[in-house]
Formats: structure tokens, sequence, C-alpha cells
């Protein structure tokens, strides 16, 4: 059927499509024609399709003025060919940078969850040594309150005795222990505060990477080999210690 | 959307102001067609002025089938407050043929010298172009010209960019 159609009418069918407001034809359908045969093959490569596809496709800045895009030697089609391979060279870079950068991001991210966690930890191990301190200076307390009353004689020797080791002053050394405990649980409250901040950070740039990544025909392994270099990054982060059981130990009966 | 013509004769009738145009097609059949509706055609319109009133115009290059529509088409086209969304839902009708008719009404519309029937109809093929493989592309135009294997290895190289 396509020998009915003179070659001016194939032409015209071809610039309207590539001339379309609905561009029904691109640089695409374009080079599938010219695989179709001998005859659209001529048709399809002319310059005058393919020097609208140039303008339109790759307009030049506007400082340039137009129609200085056809070298002498080569044709529109090839013109065109190399914008375009030189437009996804650039896309690619581009998307290559988009990704590292958050990568790095990411990898910035888990660094400060680290951080956190360790502060944490320290904190932690702060908040316990308080915590058996107190305990221990109410013990003595108490010791020293029961030995103003009578007591058998077994209790009380105990009593004198735990008195006795304790070499310091008991009242003021409970207040500051008191105090070094309520700040240690605020700090903690705020590292807790911090670290969930940066793990919603974390998530969302993880999400953002993935995202940045997609490929509806790739399917995106990211074994974390390629996460900040190390795997042992990967690992799952741990819940920060449990600070509530020491809490309690705080309250006078 | 009626698509026979009004009843023929050659002459205009008192009551009916409008001038007619008598059209013979190729195969011998004679259509009637509106003054309005046949300057659509700028070949018509050169014919009309050069005063053949009255004796068939022939248009040996348009069958029956073809020309009646045709006329259907320059009617519609020529009629007064039609609003540009139902005339464009008429249009898409109209092209909603098969490939082979799309074909006839681009050579007519080309001989015809029909600017709005040609870019309608040129629009459809471009469609029908879109998104076919070249494979597709010669099924459906069946196009029978092969490229030898070296012509072949040429065409496919020149231009599989467009497919990385």
């Amino acid at each position: 059927m396509a020998a009915f159609l003179p070659d001016e009418l194939w032409r015209h069918v071809l610039a309207i499509g590539v001339k379309s407001p609905a561009k029904s034809l691109s640089y695409k359908e374009l080079c599938c024609v010219s695989i179709a045969c001998r005859r659209l093959r001529r048709l399809s490569g002319e310059d005058s399709l393919w020097s609208h596809l140039l303008s339109s496709d790759f307009p030049p800045p506007t400082s340039q003025s137009s129609a200085s895009s056809s070298s002498p030697s080569s044709s529109c089609k090839a013109l065109y060919r190399i914008r375009f391979e030189r437009d996804k060279e650039k896309k690619r870079l581009a998307h290559r940078r988009a990704v590292m950068r958050k990568e790095s991001q990411i990898a910035e991210h888990l660094r400060r969850i680290r951080d956190i966690e360790a502060s944490l930890a320290r904190e932690s191990d702060k908040l316990k040594a308080s915590a058996s301190e107190l305990s221990n200076l109410h013990k003595v307390r108490q010791a020293s309150v029961a030995l103003k009353v009578w007591q058998p004689e077994v209790v009380r020797g105990k009593q004198k005795q735990m008195v006795s080791q304790c070499a310091v002053p008991v009242e003021s050394r409970i207040s500051a222990v008191d105090m070094e405990f309520r700040l240690c649980k605020q700090q903690i409250a705020i590292l807790r505060k911090s670290y969930e901040e940066e793990r919603r950070r974390l998530d969302a740039a993880k999400r953002e990477l993935e995202s940045i990544e997609y490929h509806p025909l790739r399917r995106c392994e990211r074994t974390g080999s390629n996460l900040g270099g190390s795997s042992s990054r990967r690992k799952e982060i741990k819940r920060p210690i449990d600070v509530e059981g020491y809490g309690k130990l705080a309250k006078t009966s | 959307m009626s698509s026979s013509p009004p009843p023929s004769s050659a002459a205009a009738s008192p009551s009916c102001p409008k001038k007619m145009i008598a059209l013979r097609s190729s195969d011998g059949e004679t259509f009637e067609i509106e003054e309005a509706a046949a300057l659509q055609s700028k070949t018509l319109e050169n014919m009309i002025d050069e005063d053949c009133a009255g004796t068939p115009i022939p248009l040996p290059n348009v069958t029956g089938k073809i020309l009646a529509k045709v006329v259907e088409f320059c009617s519609k086209h020529a009629e007064p407050g039609v609003d540009d969304e139902s005339l464009r839902a008429w249009d898409a009708e109209f092209v909603n043929v098969e490939q082979a008719t799309v074909f006839d009404y681009i050579l007519a519309a080309n001989f015809l010298e029909i600017p709005t029937l040609l870019n309608l109809t040129c629009n459809v093929v471009a469609d029908m172009i879109r998104g076919k493989t070249p494979d597709e592309i010669r099924k459906f135009f069946n196009i029978k010209s092969i490229f030898s294997p070296e012509e072949e290895e040429e065409v496919r190289r020149e231009n599989h960019w467009a497919f990385e």
C-alpha cells in the first residue's frame, strides 16, 4: 500500500507528524521508518525533518542565533544524533552525581547515628553508676537513721559497719549524685530525640536514593557494599539501652 | 450525520438559492455539492471559475466511493455555526476507517487540493506509524521491498543510537 502513496505525500505525512503539536513522530519513529524500506529510509532522512527536530529538541541557547546548526558536510540527522548522544551522556553523568551525593548524605547520617549511639552508651553507663551509688547511699542513710532507735545487736552491728564504711558525707553526696542522675536522664532524652531525628533523615535519604535509582527494568540490589564503603555499616542498628529500670530507684519510699 | 447528497438537479431550483456543482467520479457516478463546500477544494475552485457550470466536472482520479465521502467532508466543513470541538469529533469519526481508505482520502485530498482533509488524513497516518517497530511498519503498510544484507546492516547501524 505504501507504494500507492507518492514520495511527495509520504513527505507530507512525515512532516506533519514531526511538526504536529502532539509530536506524533519523534526521532525514534523516524529511525523506525528508516529501517522499514529503501524509499522510506531516503524520505525519513531528509534534512527538513531533522532540522525541525534539532530546533525543537535541542534549541540553541538564546545568545546564539538560530539556523547556525547545519554544517555543510554532515546531514541534519547526523547532527541530531551527535546532540542526542551528547545530551544522553550529560544526563547520565548528572544522574551519577545525584546518586553519589545522596549516598554520601546517607553515609553522613549513618556516621552521626553511630556517634549518638556511642554517646548514649556512655551516658547509660554513667546513669547505671549513679543509680548504683544512689542506691548504696540510700541504704547508708537508712542505716544511720535506724541506729537512732533500738535494734537487735546483730542488725545494729551491720548498720554500724555500713555507716562507717561510707567515706563521704551522705546527705550532700546524695544530692550531688541525684543531680548527676537527673542530668544523665535529661541528656539521654536529648540524645534519643536526636537519634530519632537522625534516623528519620536517614530513612528519607534512603527513600530518595531509591527513587533516584528507580528503573523499571532493573532491580536495585543494595546489599550495602556500595553505601559508604564498608558492609559492616549496614548491620542492624541496635536500640539504645532502656533507661526506665534505673529511674525507679530514684524514688524514695 | 446524513451522508447522501441532496437530490440531483442540474440547475438550481428557485426554492433552493444555493448553487450546486456536479461532479463525476472515475467510475461514472455523479454527485452534487454546494458551491461553498466545493470551494474547499482549490482544484474545484479553479474549475468553477472556468465557467463549466452545468456539465459535471470529471474527476478521473477519484472513485465514487471516495468522492461521496469527500463531498460529505467538504459539506460538513462548509457548514456555518459548528463549534471546533464537535467538528474535531466529527473529523475523528470520519477518519476512523481502515488504512487503505485513509490512503485513498489522502490521494483524493491531494488531487483536489483540500488542505483540511489532507492535514487530517496525514496526521492519521503519522499516528499509525507512531509506536510501531520497523517490522510492524512494513506489515501495516504492506511494504514488500527488502534491503540487501549489506544495506540492512548499514541501516541498522545508522539508526541504532535512537534505541539505546
